[in-house]
C-alpha cells in the first residue's frame, strides 16, 4: 500500500532507532563501506523487523508498508536502489536529518570537503567579478547570480555549523571514554587506546583544517580547479567571501551587503567555537603525544638492547654476555646494591682457606675419636637366648684347657718324636683327650721343629690312628739364630 | 619507631624486597604498615641504616628499599636483571598491541597466556641469555620481579606491577633518560 511522503517521513522519524543502528554499523565498518552510506536491503529489513516486532499487527503493517524500499522509491526518497546488489541510498536531506538527531553521528568536514567549499567560493568570486554581470535589480541574470551567492554562503555556513556540532559531539563522547581511565579489563583498555587515537585523528584531520579555513589572514597557496581551468587561489576562503561582499558594496547594492555580511559574521563566529573545542582537546592531544613518546622510548630501549646482543653474537662462545657495567644498564643504577641471593644459594661452598683448615681437621679428628669411644661403650654382650651347639662349648673348653696345659709343657730332652711326647703328656692331663687333639696342640710348642722327610711313625689310641712324618726340635745354632 | 615493624622492615630489606606504599590483599590494594612506619619516622630510619653498611632508598614516593652501600660489580646483577625484564615486558605489551597502563597496580594485569607468548620470541631469549638469565622469562619474572615485590600476581592470576615497580617502570620510559644516556 502506498504511503505519501509526509506520512513516510513521520514514520521514518518514529523508527529512527533502526536507521541509527544501520548508520552506526556503517560508520564502524571498514573504509570501503563507510565511504558511501548505502544500506543493504537485507540488514535494513532485519533491523525493521526487530524494531516493529512488539507492535500490534495493524501498526506493524502500516510501518512496514511505509518503510518498504518500494515505497521509499516511489516517494523519491532514494538516490538509487540497485536490485542486483540489494543496496540503496537515501537522499541526502533524509540522511542529514537522521544524522542530525544526535551530534555523535554528524560527519565532520575533512580537508577535501573544505577544499571543495573553498573552490566554490573561488568560482563564485570569478562569477561576481565577471564583466558580463549587469548590476541592475531587474536583470534576470543578476537575480540568478544573487541567488547563487546566497546559496553558496548559506551552504558554507550550514556545513561549517554542522561540522562544529559534529566535532563537539564526537569529542565529548570520546573524551568520556578516555576520562573513565578504566583499565580494569582488556576490552576497556583497548577502547581507551582507540578513543585517544580517534581524538588525535579528529584534531589533526578536522579541527585544524577547519580553523585554517576560517582564518581570513592565513594565506596558503593552493591549486584549485575552477571553471576556467586550473589556477592558483592565493586568498584564504574567508578573504574571498569578503571580496564578494566588497564587489556588491562597490555596486551600491547595500541591502545585499547587509544580508551577506550577516552570514559572513555567522561563519566567522564559528572560529571561536572551534578554538574552544581545540583547547578542550589539548589535554587529550598531550596524552596521545605522551603515549607516542613512551611508545618511542620503549622501542628505542628495546632496539638498543637487541643491537648490543646481536653485535656480540659472533659465533664464538666468548664475550656474548653484556657486562653489567655497560652504559645500557645505567638507568637501573637506583637498584644497584641489591644482593643476588639466588646465586649464593646455588653457588659453591666457601671453604675456609689456609689457617682455618687445621681447625677443621682437628674438629673432624676429635669427632671421629669420640665416635669410636661411643661405639665401644654401646657394644652389648651376645644375647643368652641364642641356641648354642653343645659340641661347640665342649671344643671351646678343651681348647682353653689345652692352651693352659701347653703353657706348662716343655719337650723332654733328648726328644726323638714330638708327636709321641705330646700324646704321652696330653693322654694323662687333658680331659676327654682324643688323638686328633695333638694336631692342635703342636701349635703350642714354642721351639722350632724339624720335619723328617724319610722317617714316619704312627700312633694308635682309642680307635684313632695317626700316621705322620716324625718331627724333632731343631737344636743347631742356625735355629737359635732364627728364633732371635 | 615501632620495634616489631622495624624488625619486619629489616627482614624485608635483607630479602631484597621493595616495601611498597600499597600492598595487595584479597580485597584490593591497602596501605602497607611497613611503608607508613618508615614514612612517619623517616629521619630515624635513615640514621639507623646509615650507621650500618646499608642505604635506605625512597623510590619516587611509592616504595622504600634497603641496599648495600658497597655498590661494586656483583651487586649490579640484580639491578640489570630488573631493568632488562621490565624493558622486555614493555616491548611485549607493545608487540601485542596493549597499553603499558595495563600492568599498572590497578590495571587489568597481564595473563600468563601473553607471557607464554613472549617466551616464543627469539629476540627475547637472546637478550635474556646475553644478560645471564638462562631460564624461561616466566621463571625469571617470578624470581626477579615477583620475588622482590616489584610485581605480583593479582587475585585473578594476572601480572601487575606494585606501586614501587610502577614508579621505576614509568621512570625508565621518561624520554630524557634515553637522550641523557646517548649524550
Amino acid at each position: 500500500m502506498a504511503v505519501n511522503r509526509a506520512e513516510t517521513t513521520k514514520i521514518v522519524i518514529d523508527y529512527r532507532e533502526a536507521f541509527f543502528r544501520m548508520i552506526d554499523e556503517i560508520d564502524a565498518s571498514d573504509q570501503e563501506r563507510s565511504a558511501t552510506e548505502e544500506f543493504t536491503v537485507a540488514t535494513y529489513e532485519r533491523y525493521l523487523s526487530i524494531a516493529t516486532a512488539k507492535l500490534p499487527e495493524n501498526d506493524r503493517r502500516t510501518a512496514l508498508d511505509a518503510l518498504a524500499v518500494a515505497n521509499l522509491k516511489r516517494n523519491n526518497m532514494l538516490v538509487f536502489s540497485h536490485d542486483q546488489t540489494g543496496r540503496f541510498l537515501l537522499v541526502s536531506w533524509l540522511r542529514d536529518m537522521l544524522r542530525s538527531f544526535d551530534d555523535v553521528r554528524l560527519r565532520g568536514l575533512t580537508q577535501p570537503d573544505l577544499d571543495h567549499l573553498h573552490e566554490r567560493l573561488a568560482v563564485l568570486l570569478t562569477q561576481v567579478k565577471s564583466l558580463d554581470v549587469l548590476w541592475i535589480d531587474n536583470d534576470a541574470g543578476f537575480r540568478e547570480l544573487v541567488r547563487t551567492v546566497h546559496d553558496v554562503f548559506n551552504d558554507v555556513a550550514h556545513r561549517l555549523t554542522q561540522n562544529v556540532a559534529a566535532l563537539r559531539g564526537r569529542c565529548d563522547a570520546l573524551a568520556k571514554i578516555v576520562d573513565s581511565a578504566d583499565y580494569s579489563s582488556m576490552n576497556r583498555a583497548g577502547q581507551i587506546a582507540k578513543a585517544l587515537e580517534e581524538i588525535y585523528e579528529i584534531h589533526e584531520r578536522n579541527v585544524i583544517p577547519t580553523l585554517r579555513f576560517l582564518d581570513p589572514k592565513l594565506a596558503i597557496k593552493r591549486t584549485v580547479d575552477t571553471a576556467s581551468g586550473r589556477n592558483i587561489v592565493n586568498d584564504p576562503p574567508m578573504r574571498i567571501a569578503e571580496q564578494v561582499i566588497e564587489r556588491f558594496a562597490q555596486s551600491k547594492k547595500l541591502e545585499y551587503v547587509e544580508q551577506l555580511k550577516r552570514i559572513e559574521f555567522q561563519i566567522l563566529s564559528l572560529a571561536d567555537e572551534v578554538t574552544i573545542l581545540r583547547q578542550g582537546l589539548e589535554q587529550y592531544i598531550q596524552m596521545v603525544e605522551a603515549q607516542r613518546r613512551r611508545y618511542e622510548v620503549i622501542e628505542t630501549r628495546f632496539n638498543r638492547l637487541l643491537d648490543e646482543v646481536k653485535d656480540r653474537q659472533d659465533g664464538r662462545r666468548r664475550r656474548f654476555r653484556i657486562p653489567v657495567d655497560d652504559p645500557l644498564f645505567k638507568s637501573a643504577r637506583t637498584f644497584r646494591g641489591l644482593k643476588e641471593y639466588r646465586a649464593r644459594r646455588g653457588g659453591l661452598l666457601d671453604w675456609p682457606l689456609g689457617a682455618g683448615r687445621q681447625y677443621l681437621d682437628e674438629f673432624k679428628r676429635v669427632t671421629q675419636e669420640k665416635r669410636v669411644v661411643d661405639d665401644a661403650a654401646t657394644i652389648r654382650a651376645p644375647s643368652a637366648r641364642r641356641s648354642i651347639d653343645p659340641n661347640d662349648l665342649k671344643t671351646e673348653r678343651k681348647l682353653r684347657q689345652m692352651v693352659t696345659l701347653m703353657a706348662d709343657f716343655s719337650l723332654p730332652r733328648p726328644c726323638t718324636d714330638v708327636f709321641l711326647a705330646l700324646h704321652a703328656y696330653l693322654k694323662d692331663t687333658l680331659y676327654e683327650y682324643e688323638l686328633p687333639d695333638i694336631v692342635d696342640a703342636i701349635a703350642g710348642i714354642r721351639e722350632t721343629l724339624e720335619t723328617s722327610s724319610t722317617h714316619t711313625n704312627n700312633i694308635e689310641y682309642d680307635g684313632w690312628r695317626y700316621t705322620y712324618h716324625v718331627r724333632i726340635p731343631m737344636i743347631d745354632s742356625n735355629a737359635e739364630e732364627k728364633r732371635a | 619507631m615501632n620495634k616489631l615493624l622495624a624488625q619486619k622492615i629489616f627482614r624485608a630489606g635483607q630479602r631484597g624486597e621493595l616495601i611498597n606504599r600499597l600492598s595487595m590483599t584479597a580485597t584490593g590494594m591497602t596501605e602497607n604498615p611497613l611503608y607508613n612506619e618508615i614514612f612517619e619516622n623517616d629521619a630515624e630510619y635513615h640514621e639507623l641504616y646509615n650507621a650500618l653498611p646499608f642505604d635506605l632508598v625512597a623510590l619516587g614516593g611509592e616504595a622504600y628499599f634497603i641496599r648495600e652501600s658497597d655498590q661494586s660489580e656483583p651487586y649490579m646483577v640484580v639491578a640489570r636483571n630488573i631493568q632488562v625484564l621490565l624493558d622486555l615486558l614493555a616491548r611485549g605489551l607493545q608487540i601485542c598491541g596493549l597499553m603499558p597502563e595495563l600492568i599498572e597496580p590497578n590495571g587489568f594485569g597481564l595473563t600468563r597466556d601473553y607471557i607464554n607468548r613472549f617466551e616464543k620470541e627469539e629476540d627475547f631469549r637472546d637478550i635474556l641469555h646475553a644478560c645471564g638469565m638462562n631460564r624461561d622469562i616466566s621463571i625469571e619474572i617470578d624470581n626477579v620481579l615477583v620475588g622482590r615485590a616489584i610485581a605480583n600476581w593479582n587475585q585473578s592470576d594476572r601480572l601487575v606491577l606494585t606501586t614501587g615497580g610502577n614508579a621505576f617502570f614509568a621512570e625508565l620510559h621518561q624520554a630524557d633518560s634515553v637522550t641523557s644516556e646517548e649524550r
